[in-house]
């Protein structure tokens, strides 16, 4: 029996796997459509915007890819820990991704997110141990946090712009 | 135990630029992240970088050429630093290239010592300086295709 597309189960609601396809060549490729009956596995990202969907899509895939040595002498591939931490960083957002979520990977093993405000530049790392780094560099003047254990919501509030 | 470096590096000189090659990983958009001048705890927070004699094509080149151990590594491009910038944040670049296992031309900048290491989150600052320098001065080669 199959389900009806607009009713998902438990499992599809909160399976995010559509973001680690592939990039496809055209956009409108690449996303689920309600004909191929896809929809359903991210009903919590449908106000999230087209572009951004491939945008995080096209690099979650590709941090999945990389090897140890990708960013040189030492550098470590990206935990698949860290990018665990970051789809459920994504699930918390509860469907309106913005493009300042693009995740990036860093020497270390982690996965980070790093965008700037009109007076400062802020850094959430996933590091992809029981943890969670924020960073906040105003003018040079930093302020540094390791939220331990790792706590989805303390990163989404400081995404959306609460104090470190 | 002898200082691995003795004998074997070279200071330089405050107006010399420093190639610094950003794989795909660490962009956002069409800019590098600043993960992408923040170096590793495994290599000893040592920053790999080229002297501006390689030019900004050649340390492309050199960074993405087949390695004999078979491996290959990718680089959307390069982006420029300098000495000067560097030393005005306390990093202190220098040419370690004379050691045997590295490239002509390779520039280690340590980010902190053992003696005075530094925090996460100043590394972290120091990093996005950089960054921020090479983003507004704008890709200087770009991978070809």
């Amino acid at each position: 029996m199959t389900a009806p597309a607009t009713t998902p189960s438990t499992d599809q609601v909160y399976n995010v796997s559509v973001w680690d396809h592939a990039p496809a060549p055209r956009i409108r490729d690449a996303l689920p459509t309600q004909d191929s009956g896809q929809l359903s596995l991210m009903p919590i990202f449908t106000s999230t915007s087209e572009g951004v969907i491939h945008v995080v899509n096209a690099k979650v895939y590709l941090l999945h890819q990389l090897a140890d040595g990708w960013l040189g002498e030492g550098s470590l591939a990206p935990k698949p820990s860290a990018i665990d931490q970051y789809r459920e960083f994504l699930r918390a957002l509860g469907g309106n991704v913005p493009l300042r979520a693009e995740p990036v990977g860093n020497a270390d093993g982690g996965v980070e997110i790093e965008w700037k405000t009109s007076d400062a530049e802020h850094v959430i790392e996933f590091t992809g141990d029981d943890n969670l780094w924020l960073f906040e560099n105003r003018g040079g003047e930093f302020e540094e946090r390791t939220v331990e254990p790792f706590d989805v919501m303390r990163a989404v509030e400081f995404f959306r712009g609460e104090p470190i | 135990m002898a200082n691995r470096f003795e004998g074997s590096i070279e200071w330089l000189i405050d107006d010399e630029d420093l190639w610094r090659q950003v794989p795909l990983g660490c962009m956002t958009g069409s800019e590098p992240n600043s993960s992408a001048f923040n170096p590793s705890q495994k290599h000893k927070f040592f920053l790999s970088t080229g002297r501006e004699w390689l030019t900004a094509k050649g340390a492309y080149d050199q960074y993405t050429r087949k390695r004999p151990n078979g491996t290959v590594l990718s680089s959307e491009g390069t982006w420029a630093i300098r000495v000067s910038l560097c030393r005005g944040y306390q990093l202190y670049p220098f040419d370690d290239s004379r050691l045997a296992d590295l490239d002509p031309g390779h520039v280690s900048i340590p980010f902190g010592t053992d003696e005075v290491p530094e925090t996460k989150g100043s590394r972290k600052t120091k990093a996005q300086a950089l960054r921020s320098y090479a983003v507004n001065r704008g890709c200087v080669y770009r991978r070809p295709g």
